[in-house]
């Protein structure tokens, strides 16, 4: 399968500060894979979110899409990343599809392609009929599937999820998790955050979890669960990463 | 085809959201609208000066004689005026053309013998009771001019003080000539006897010597000023309040850019394959256009309903390429200090409140509201740093002086250097906080 997104030993130390965010993370995603990156509040998995999609320049390491070398390639490499960022990062006075039609442009959609990639993404998470209607008045789930919507337009083969389903209801949620396993089975690579654990026993085939900025357990969700012996992956992530609060 | 360029993507975004937010829309065009109504009419005919402190006038003294020297005391004895002399009759001109001051006062030479001899003439005819019209000397000269935004009321006042002067300088020549004309009568009389008892005596009318004027104040204008706009609250407040209206993008292009950030819309943005200065390219390129209808709007009141509620009517001029250019510039900087306060906000609540008051303060100082000559002296060193000024100071080169590209040079680049150090410092802890990973 083709190796879509490979980072190796990715640091990132914030001015200022001694102690890194994020130590030497590793990710090798092919095609069709879905990757939960878990951890608690302060692990590291937004910024490690923000170097995956060249927000954020690393300290060290070194990240390629598609073979491409993503510093020297900013532009071709974010074409091929669709982000959907935990905020409902839309337009509320702006319609559904006009915001589809402003995103999709910026992805360099053009002429006729533009709107019918920008019917094709609206059906595809079920809002085709009330794109029409402004954003600000979409419930929170259809806000959440519209965000999705707009990280697909390019057509991207890599997505990175921040938390796409949180404070939903169970109906949209369990839909867009469909929608993400339809995308892997056409090929996509996903990198999904989340602390939803059953979500990611659902989703996905490998478990990167973090905890002060280093990766802590790696492995299938099954292989992890076994390893540890615990009874799920809720249980394993407790146990690793300990009961105390995380601020 | 809509949105197919992200920069084109990104000015239409901007103006549908601009459209959708009424009470963005009410700021930028209704408040602006209403305060030229409102200010123009209130202060029409009625603009009087209203600072304290003493007013800086330029006195050429060309004549140097004693009834000049009278003039100047008498028109500084109140108090309220502040005399500053020049040798040069040109450099106190230019002085009052580039706006440092307001009047220059120009006493010609020989005005002194003039009202001294003309004073003797008079006195001397109305003792020998001389029925003949009095010869035709000409009267002491002294020339007023006065800076072409100086308006009515403000205008008439310095006028009348410097009249009153003139006045109080021909009544003491007046005065002395009688005097010695009398002492001389007198010289010739012989003694009285003892028994020398007053059982009548000579009138002479007074009043004569009060109805002919022996010194003139006149009113030349600055040789380019012919066919010059006259100056009065329309002149003034249409530019004036044209500008506080673009000042005010402030507000919601703050705004928009804390909603962005505040909902995650950036972080979004910030992952695109588009260079982040193509999106605040599309912002300033969206709001500016609503600049430029909100200053057709003003105009518009000001050619159209203002003269139908009685006020003048507004001179647009023919200088359009240095109004466009004071227009962008104003624009740019209006754009650059919104993008500031929506970098460094942290709230929409707070760059609304204190871009709106920043704005409203920057008018003050800047003479938006009371023009800059009219201020107390701390208050007039304090305008020169405010933008709105710049753009005012350069938008009424343009519709009053009838300035052109070299007279609006100096304001119009304070305002591209105010827009780029804004920019500058937005960029500066837009990077500072990315770096950081504030996100």
């Amino acid at each position: 399968m083709d190796k879509l997104l490979i980072a190796r030993g990715l640091s990132k130390v914030y001015p200022g500060l001694t102690r890194p965010a994020v130590v030497g993370l590793d990710i090798t995603l092919s095609s069709g894979q879905i990757l939960g990156l878990l951890g608690p509040n302060g692990a590291g998995k937004t910024t490690s979110l923000a170097m995956l999609s060249t927000r954020l320049q690393p300290t060290s390491g070194e990240l390629r899409i598609e073979k491409m070398a993503a510093r020297p390639h900013k532009r071709l490499v974010r074409q091929r990343i669709g982000y959907v960022p935990q905020d409902i990062a839309l337009y509320g006075d702006l319609t559904g599809r006009e915001n589809l039609l402003f995103f999709g442009s910026l992805y360099g959609l053009t002429g006729e392609r533009l709107p019918k990639r920008v019917e094709q993404c609206l059906d595809f998470v079920l809002l085709g009929k009330v794109g029409e209607q402004q954003v600000g008045t979409y419930s929170g789930g259809m806000k959440r599937r519209l965000n999705l919507a707009v990280a697909l337009l390019a057509e991207p083969p890599i997505l990175l999820l921040d938390e796409p389903t949180v404070g939903i209801d169970a109906q949209s949620r369990s839909l867009i998790l469909e929608s993400l396993a339809t995308l892997a089975a056409r090929g996509n690579a996903l990198v999904y955050t989340t602390h939803y654990m059953e979500e990611v026993e659902q989703l996905c085939d490998t478990v990167i979890i973090l905890d002060g900025g280093e990766v802590i357990a790696r492995g299938t969700p099954a292989e992890l669960v076994a390893r540890e012996a615990c009874a799920n992956l809720g249980d394993l992530f407790l146990k690793l990463t300990g009961k105390s609060l995380r601020e | 085809m809509f949105f197919t360029t992200p920069l084109w993507a990104t000015i239409k975004k901007e103006l549908l959201l601009l459209g959708r937010d009424r009470a963005g829309l009410l700021i930028l065009f209704v408040m602006p609208a209403v305060l030229v109504l409102v200010i123009t009419l209130v202060q029409d005919n009625v603009l009087k000066k209203m600072g304290e402190s003493p007013l800086e006038l330029i006195l050429v003294d060309q004549d140097g004689g004693k009834a000049a020297r009278d003039f100047s005391r008498l028109l500084t004895q109140s108090g309220q005026i502040g005399l500053r002399r020049e040798e040069r009759e040109t450099a106190g001109k230019a002085a009052v053309e580039r706006g440092d001051f307001q009047l220059c006062i120009v006493i010609r030479p020989g005005m002194s013998d003039e009202v001294r001899r003309l004073s003797r003439v008079m006195v001397r005819e109305m003792v020998e009771g001389n029925e003949s019209p009095p010869p035709a000397l000409p009267p002491g000269r002294i020339e007023l001019y006065f800076d072409p935004l100086v308006m009515g009321g403000y205008r008439s006042s310095m006028l009348a003080s410097v009249k009153m002067a003139a006045m109080a300088v021909q009544f003491e020549e007046l005065l002395a000539a009688l005097q010695a004309e009398l002492t001389g009568l007198f010289n010739q009389l012989p003694p009285l006897p003892p028994e020398f008892e007053l059982s009548g005596h000579t009138s002479w009318d007074l009043t004569e010597l009060g109805e002919r004027e022996l010194i003139t104040v006149t009113e030349p204008r600055f040789a380019h000023e012919t066919g010059v706009v006259v100056p009065d609250s329309v002149q003034q407040n249409v530019p004036a309040w044209s500008l506080f209206g673009i000042f005010f993008i402030v507000v919601p292009l703050a705004g928009s850019i804390i909603r962005e950030r505040l909902t995650g819309t950036l972080g979004r943005l910030l992952v695109m394959p588009v260079p982040f200065f193509v999106f605040l390219l599309g912002k300033v390129a969206a709001y500016g256009l609503v600049c430029l209808a909100q200053f057709g709007l003003i105009l518009a009141i000001g050619k159209l309903l203002l003269p139908l509620l009685g006020a003048p009517v507004f001179e647009l001029g023919d200088n359009y390429g240095a109004i466009l250019l004071v227009l962008l510039a104003a624009v740019a900087a209006a754009a650059a200090y919104g993008i500031l306060l929506g970098t460094v906000g942290r709230s929409y609540e707070q760059v609304s409140m204190f871009g709106a008051m920043s704005v409203v303060i920057a008018a003050a100082l800047g003479g938006v509201m009371v023009p800059v000559y009219a201020m107390p002296e701390t208050m007039q060193k304090l305008s020169q740093f405010s933008p709105l000024g710049w753009a005012l100071e350069a938008m009424l080169e343009i519709f009053v002086r009838q300035g052109g590209g070299r007279e609006i040079l100096r304001p119009t680049l304070l305002l591209a250097a105010f827009a780029a150090a804004c920019l500058a410092g937005a960029w500066s802890y837009f990077n500072h906080r990315e770096r950081a990973g504030k996100f």
